[in-house]
């Protein structure tokens, strides 16, 4: 019973000490543990959160478990235990006095045995992990040093009396000063930009006064650089921590001048591109997903005659347009949802005040993932004036052609007036001149014995004037009636026309020595009709005013003039001075006398007529006694 | 051949009909005939309405003689030588009669429009009074003469 009673003590006594290994074991195993969970299980740490976390998470390491404190403590149980227990378990194993006190002295050397190389055991291990975090901490603090002075900002240590005590060698990258000089400049503000003063003042009141819920105090300053350009920098006032408090000021500067200046530029731009959406003599609007305005521009709210206000998540584009176009306009929703832009729709919109305007919306509209309507954006243009403009032109365009129209009957009226005039004086001048004539000529014939010889000589003259007259009246007539035919165009041979009458003159005179030569290109385009009459004055001219001549010559015959055929009829005639030029085609004006060459003056001036008639152009060109050159141009039409 | 003989004959016996409201041109052509030695009577109707009557006479009357040849004016008064021209041919008893256009117009709607209406023939007045006794002369021997009449 006394020995079972003994093994079971034993036996918790074995499971108390177990118990303490397997703490301390178990310590040992986390600590392992934990540094294999670590990411990156290097003994050098990397990464700036590694190397900070080593300060944050003190326990992580427990350093409390393997302290001096910890090793006595576990001495002290062990040897409390091994006196308690070690003596009453030899006495209950040990009868014999002599064999206790020897077993005594072997127990004695084997517990400052064991006790020995426990402690050697806890001393190395944490001899271990000291070494093991000094070289850690090394590391860490190279690296700092390496980010501080490397760094792209100004670290400056301020201690309590306003001074800095640390500067790192960042201030000549960023600010050009040497570190010594910086810290040795004393008036700080005459750096800093004039506008900028009261931040800066902000920064050293909060520095004098500690800073309120360890929040960090920041501003932007424009500082001049040694170089004297002044640029935008940020600064940061922190708390610096040493291992137990507080015990200094850090601040940082740091070099934002691209930053903020892109951001200015932004600014800038944004603002000018507002001042254009608002400003652009174009409306511009954007409306939401269910159509309502969501934006809108200066130029549209003129455009509409209200404020933003009444229309900004109030309206949509149907609430302004003209109840006719509320169908086109679910149509246009329509088009705009599948295409995604609509262009050059008309709308009419009304004002606030009632008035009416006329508009082009092009529009795009912008859609979601799931090609739901986000917004559009749209542009308006005011078309009223154009329209209206157009309008007007259109009526003036109808007036005007109703003046047109007016104008061609006015003209019609006085053609016919002209043709009945002409008819009249063909007809009624004519039978008083015949009358003239022909009772002289009965006078001449049946009292002939009771007129003497003058007498007769006046009847004769009579007669002659009368029949001049009626053949005035016979070409003012045929030259109006060239001016009022209506032309047909057809291709003539104005070689033929010529041969034939030349033909016949010389039939009516075969007396006279008159040459002919027609040659070359003579084919036109014209009215037969009115191209015979003109070939017929012309020809009749070369006749008559060759007929001094012994032997008369006449041609008609092409060539290429200034690039274009023209036709000419030459002759050697009487010809006439260039200084009478202009008369040439001048109706009843002659350059000859009629006793000379009788004539009415109208020839000429028929075919200058006819000429002008198809858009043609003629011109003369003589020596007095030497002949006469006419030059036709025929413009080529199409049949 | 002794049909036509008669015919001719009877011609020359026959009177003319000259539609004219000038009297001056009346005696002139008055003149040119007698120079011309055409010695049918002449008779003269100073206006349209004067001449168509000349032709068809009075209702109930027996139909007047019918002339040789019609000289006509256009230009007349009351109806005009056209109107007459048209009312001629379109009369059954005298459409085949002879006319000839005698007129100062040469305008070609005039000349048109006459031959359009069934005109024998188409002669414009000259001035020159020569020409006229000429062209008068001229006609009376184509008319009178050469010329076989339908009626």
């Amino acid at each position: 019973m006394g020995m079972q009673k003994a093994v079971i003590r034993q036996f918790r006594f074995l499971r108390v000490i177990t118990y303490f290994f397997k703490r301390q074991c178990n310590c040992d195993t986390d600590g392992l543990r934990l540094e294999r969970e670590n990411p990156a299980p290097q003994p050098v740490l990397k990464t700036p959160d590694q190397c900070l976390s080593f300060m944050w998470e003190p326990n992580k390491y427990r350093l409390t478990q393997l302290n001096p404190w910890n090793i006595v403590l576990i001495y002290l149980v062990l040897g409390f235990l091994w006196i308690l227990f070690s003596d009453r378990l030899l006495e209950q194993l040990i009868d014999d006095p002599a064999t206790l006190t020897q077993f005594q002295t072997y127990k004695g050397w084997f517990y400052v045995l064991v006790t020995s190389l426990l402690l050697l055991l806890l001393l190395m291990r944490y001899s271990a992990r000291i070494t093991h975090m000094r070289s850690d901490f090394l590391d860490r603090l190279d690296l700092y040093r390496s980010l501080l002075e490397q760094g792209n900002q100004v670290v400056l240590q301020v201690d309590d009396s306003q001074d800095f005590s640390y500067s790192n060698a960042a201030v000549k990258d960023i600010l050009g000063y040497d570190e010594d000089e910086f810290r040795c400049m004393g008036d700080y503000e005459s750096i800093v930009h004039q506008d900028d003063r009261d931040r800066f003042k902000d920064i050293r009141t909060v520095c004098d006064a500690g800073i309120r819920n360890n929040e960090p105090v920041k501003q932007q300053v424009r500082l001049r650089h040694k170089n004297g350009a002044w640029r935008w920098y940020q600064m940061i006032l922190t708390d610096k921590r040493g291992f137990e408090h507080i015990d200094s000021r850090l601040l940082l500067i740091r070099d934002i001048h691209e930053e903020t200046s892109m951001y200015e530029r932004l600014r800038e731009s944004q603002i000018r591109f507002e001042h254009l959406f608002q400003e652009a003599p174009v409306g511009y609007h954007s409306f939401g997903g269910d159509f309502t305005i969501i934006d809108i521009n200066k130029s549209e709210l003129n455009l509409l005659g209200c404020s933003r206000e009444a229309v900004v998540g109030k309206k949509t584009w149907a609430d302004l347009i003209v109840p006719d176009d509320l169908p086109t306009f679910e149509q246009h929703k329509k088009d705009l949802l599948e295409k995604g832009y609509v262009e050059n729709l008309q709308y009419t919109i009304v004002r606030e005040d009632g008035t009416r305007r006329s508009v082009i919306l092009n529009a795009r509209a912008f859609f979601d993932d799931q090609d739901r309507l986000l917004y559009t954006l749209g542009n308006v243009v005011d078309m009223t004036e154009q329209i209206r403009a157009q309008e007007e032109i259109r009526e003036l365009n109808i007036s005007l052609e109703k003046k047109v129209i007016e104008r061609t009957r006015d003209l019609e009226m006085a053609n016919r007036e002209l043709e009945s005039f002409a008819y009249s004086v063909s007809h009624d001048l004519r039978a008083p001149l015949r009358g003239i004539d022909g009772f002289s000529q009965a006078l001449a014939d049946k009292y002939a014995e009771k007129l003497d010889q003058r007498g007769l000589q006046y009847l004769d003259r009579v007669c002659k004037a009368s029949q001049r007259m009626g053949m005035l009246i016979d070409d003012l007539l045929s030259l109006s009636r060239i001016t009022r035919s209506e032309l047909e165009y057809e291709q003539v041979d104005l070689g033929a026309v010529s041969r034939e009458i030349l033909e016949t003159l010389k039939d009516r005179e075969p007396d006279r020595q008159v040459d002919f030569d027609v040659s070359g290109d003579l084919v036109v385009t014209g009215d037969a009709r009115l191209l015979r009459i003109l070939m017929q004055n012309l020809l009749d001219n070369a006749w008559k005013y060759t007929s001094t001549r012994d032997r008369a010559r006449i041609v008609v015959d092409s060539a290429e003039i200034d690039g274009r055929k023209t036709m000419f009829v030459r002759d050697n005639g009487v010809g006439f001075n260039m200084k009478y030029h202009d008369k040439l085609f001048v109706p009843f004006q002659r350059l000859h006398s009629q006793d000379d060459f009788p004539g009415t003056g109208i020839g000429l001036a028929t075919v200058q007529r006819i000429i002008g008639r198809h858009g043609g152009t003629i011109r003369a060109d003589s020596k007095e006694n030497e002949g006469s050159v006419f030059y036709l141009f025929l413009p080529d039409k199409s049949v | 051949m002794e049909y036509s003989k008669s015919r001719k004959a009877d011609t020359l016996k026959r009177h003319i009909l000259l539609v004219e409201d000038n009297p001056d041109d009346v005696d002139l052509t008055l003149m040119a005939l007698e120079k011309s030695n055409i010695l049918n009577e002449v008779r003269v109707a100073r206006d349209g309405e004067e001449a168509l009557q000349i032709l068809l006479g009075r209702e109930g009357e027996e139909p007047p003689e019918l002339p040789a040849v019609v000289l006509l004016d256009l230009n007349i008064p009351k109806v005009n030588g056209l109107e007459v021209l048209r009312e001629i041919r379109s009369t059954e008893r005298i459409r085949r009669l002879l006319v000839v256009i005698l007129t100062s117009s040469g305008e070609e709607q005039d000349i048109l429009r006459g031959y359009d209406l069934g005109a024998n023939s188409y002669i414009r007045k000259p001035v020159d009074f020569e020409k006229f006794v000429d062209a008068v002369k001229q006609l009376g021997l184509y008319w009178l003469v050469l010329n076989e009449p339908a009626v």
